[in-house]
């Protein structure tokens, strides 16, 4: 006898309903899966099978198909272990086709008949939302992320023999269990940080205009500790951005268990000798995504940016350019959302120490030379400011904190955001990244400024490409003053804050 | 282009080879360009690779004077210094010889082509190692001893910038032992690369070179030309705080937050004030920090120089370090 249940497939962080067609049929007993079934899924044959018997049911001594269609659509993940579970039963007449009406499942079966937690579960919810499904059956532990979306009833199914009794209507269902809200994150304060008022000018100016940055300093001097602070004088999410976030993250399976939507901006500090396809998105069959998208809406912060494998650099400068990525992997062609604020950092030299006024640096002319040609290339041209962080004097390691706060900054960043807002007519536009035309009616530079402009172009040796990050970083510095003109003082602190072209000469 | 191979006897032969001190003089000459000319004076110049913007530009401004009274400058072709030495003697229309540590056919550093085709064309490049030897790190310092050879008994060598363990140094200490004069531009003591030269001039090795002019002084040279005094940058148009802050700089690069930190000024007057000292040429910022450009070290200078200078490094009456 034939069944078909519901169940959802993983493209990219969108999901797509699939039919989960079983036909118990008569034959030798076997089991077969077709459909561009991965690996992943052809081994929910014995998973079922423990499965069904621990939960006192029989493996049907028939011969099984399951037939997951679209077939041409590439698969993969444990979730279709409940569908096909389900579609046995009903071959094997162990329960009703009616029973399993308008449910869209899915589930991984443990061998006990427990139901385990499977990622992109909130993708499902919004591809049936999205389709007029409005029942989805998952594993509990994945439920609060489903119940984020609005108008779906959301099944929390924790054992498969639970799960039975509720679709014969024998026993109702626990409810969705509390999300755990995620663990107090140790408050990252910009009072913490002593001194260094240049640095916190860059954040304040990176987080208003969306501009990315590159601090230069020593070793202990404090470039980590300002770049996880960036998250946090970042304006708030919307809920559009939680969403697209939390749905990353859910497809990824990194959302923990219980978890709800994520509602903190991302920081991911990839380790420097991450591969390409750990840093863009990738992986065999279809591609997961990357730091790059994990750091959406957030802060990717690549320390030490010189030991970074070259392509993996390069690789960098589309994303960073598009604000999205598309991998084409043997499975097809995924496009992941990545627009992210980056913060590079930077020692002077390989040991860190040279210029330094307490240790002598110890690397050889050679190292110095290819520490800094890593510099080179594309990636760096997406770099608008370069920032000196020095060691913090022992006066200001001592004092007590100064300064205006996280919160107090944030407000000064949310200000200015929505100043682009409304100048650009999208919140996915900011002066860091709108396309020159779109920023020229509104640079309202003031006689003073060209001035300054006129007379630093030829002094200062300035390519087309300085100038443009001049302009749209005096446009940020303005709209954080409120003022509409950009006048001669906002393009000197541009000038003293952009990253000088001699970047690769040095170091 | 051919490679010549030149030996004792030839008249291009180098007579100065001879007398280099306890060195064993090379046996013969691989030579690219145009005929030495030994009874030409000439400079050697020699120092780091790691050189700070005042150190080319000693190095640049010497080779310049000294070439337009007529004198070869000899040095090693390598990265920074003897770059900045071989370039300015090229423009400024003077001959240069280049004494490599690799075979003549071979451009050494790579990065450095331009310069080495341009040498090959007006200048001399020479070494003692046959075509097709590549670089090897023992074959410097013993190349430095024919840069020593390459100037006349008494002549000078001008060390501007290195360590106290450099190449430099090795150049200063052949010279000393085949009694040539060997002369030192002065650094700061912040500059590590002025360990080299500082040590050679408090040790009385050398003599101290703060300008051409001096070289030609200890030399007892009669000048063909009168130097061109280089234009003054107008300080007028600097506020006092501007003023302080070039003061504060030095030849090594300095970083914002060390300006700041010294100068006690807020961030936000400090940044004006450095966008408007790069605007004029006197700073340019590299990533390691502001260095001051040749303008700018005038500009010290005529600040140092001029009434009422001590007052500058006097905390500025009505600014404190406010958020």
């Amino acid at each position: 006898m034939l069944a078909k249940t519901e169940s959802i497939a993983i493209v990219g962080t969108e999901a797509r309903l699939v039919d989960v067609e079983v036909d118990v049929g008569t034959g030798l007993p076997a089991f077969r899966v077709v459909g561009l079934a991965a690996k992943s899924i052809t081994e929910a044959e014995q998973r079922t099978r423990s499965a069904l018997m621990a939960s006192g049911f029989r493996w049907p001594p028939h011969r099984m198909v399951a037939n997951l269609a679209p077939a041409a659509l590439p698969k993969e993940g444990t979730h279709f272990d409940l569908p096909i579970a389900l579609g046995m039963l009903v071959g094997d007449d162990r329960l009703s086709q009616e029973a399993l009406a308008d449910w869209v499942v899915m589930g991984e079966l443990a061998l006990t008949g427990r139901v385990r937690p499977v990622r992109g579960v909130l993708a499902a919810a919004i591809a049936c939302r999205e389709a007029g499904r409005d029942r989805l059956m998952c594993p509990a532990a994945n439920a609060a992320e489903a119940a984020v979306v609005e108008g779906l009833e959301v099944a929390p199914v924790r054992t498969l023999a639970e799960c039975i009794r509720y679709l014969k209507g024998e026993e109702g269902l626990q409810g969705i269990p509390d999300p755990i809200p995620p663990a107090e994150r140790d408050v990252d304060d910009l009072r913490e940080v002593r001194g260094q008022q240049n640095a916190k000018t860059a954040l304040l100016i990176a987080a208003a205009g969306g501009h990315n940055l590159l601090f230069y300093g020593p070793p202990g001097a404090g470039k980590t500790m300002l770049a996880r602070r960036l998250p946090g004088v970042l304006p708030e999410m919307s809920v559009e951005e939680s969403l697209e976030v939390t749905r990353i993250y859910s497809v990824a399976g990194l959302l923990a268990e219980r978890a709800s939507l994520i509602t903190e901006r991302p920081f991911r500090t990839p380790h420097h000798n991450v591969s390409m396809a750990g840093l863009l998105g990738g992986g065999h069959g279809l591609a997961r995504p990357g730091e790059v998208s994990l750091a959406h809406h957030g802060v990717l912060f690549l320390d030490e940016l010189p030991f970074y494998k070259s392509d993996a650099l390069e690789g960098l400068r589309a994303p960073v350019e598009d604000g999205s990525i598309r991998i084409a992997r043997s499975g097809g062609a995924v496009k992941f959302p990545c627009r992210f604020s980056l913060v590079a950092a930077m020692n002077p030299c390989p040991c860190g120490f040279a210029g330094d006024q307490l240790k002598p640096c110890t690397c050889s002319d050679h190292e110095r030379q290819r520490y800094g040609s890593k510099l080179s290339g594309p990636l760096i041209d997406r770099l608008d400011m370069q920032v000196d962080v020095g060691r913090p004097s022992e006066e200001e390691l001592l004092s007590e904190p100064t300064g205006p706060s996280s919160e107090e900054v944030r407000a000064r960043v949310t200000e200015a955001r929505e100043l682009q807002t409304r100048r650009y007519g999208t919140s996915l536009l900011v002066n860091g990244t709108v396309p020159r035309r779109k920023l020229n009616p509104y640079l309202h530079l003031t006689k003073a400024a060209r001035s300054e402009l006129r007379s630093s172009i030829p002094a200062m040796a300035l390519s087309g490409r300085a100038v443009n990050r001049i302009l749209r970083l005096a446009r940020t510095i303005a709209d954080l003053q409120r003022s509409r003109e950009v006048d001669g003082s906002h393009i000197l602190d541009a000038i003293t804050l952009r990253a000088s072209d001699r970047l690769l000469e040095a170091a | 282009m051919k490679t010549r191979v030149i030996t004792r006897g030839d008249p291009e032969w180098p007579v100065h080879m001879d007398e280099i001190g306890g060195l064993p003089p090379p046996e013969q000459l691989y030579v690219r360009g145009k005929p030495i000319d030994p009874s030409r004076a000439a400079v050697a110049i020699v120092g780091t690779r790691r050189a700070t913007v005042a150190g080319l530009d000693a190095a640049a401004s010497i080779a310049a004077a000294v070439v337009r009274e007529g004198w070869i400058v000899v040095s090693g072709m390598a990265r920074g210094i003897d770059a900045a030495a071989h370039r300015a003697a090229l423009e400024a229309g003077g001959s240069t010889v280049a004494v490599l540590g690799t075979g003549v056919d071979i451009c050494y550093p790579p990065r450095n082509t331009a310069l080495y085709d341009a040498i090959g064309q007006t200048g001399t490049l020479i070494s003692e190692y046959p075509d097709g030897t590549p670089s090897a790190r023992w074959n410097f310092p013993r190349r430095n001893r024919i840069i020593v050879g390459c100037v006349p008994a008494g002549g000078p060598v001008v060390v501007v910038e290195g360590g106290v363990k450099s190449g430099a140094l090795i150049t200063a200490r052949y010279a000393i032992d085949a009694s040539r004069e060997v002369f030192a531009v002065p650094g700061s003591y912040r500059n590590a690369m002025a360990a080299g030269p500082n040590e050679l001039i408090r040790s009385g090795q050398a003599a101290l070179v703060a300008s051409p002019d001096h070289l030609f002084e200890a030399l007892e040279v009669q000048l063909h030309s009168r130097s061109v005094p280089s234009a003054m940058p107008a300080v007028d148009g600097l506020s006092p705080f501007q003023k302080r802050l070039l003061l504060l700089m030095d030849d090594v690069s300095t970083t914002p937050s060390r300006l700041q930190v010294e100068s006690g000024i807020a961030w936000s007057e400090l940044s004006p004030a450095l966008a408007s000292l790069e605007i004029r040429g006197l700073v340019s910022k590299r990533i390691s920090g502001y260095e001051v450009t040749a303008s700018g070290a005038r500009a010290r200078r005529c600040l140092l120089d001029a009434p009422g200078a001590e007052s500058l490094a006097d905390p500025l009456p009505g600014t404190g370090s406010s958020g």
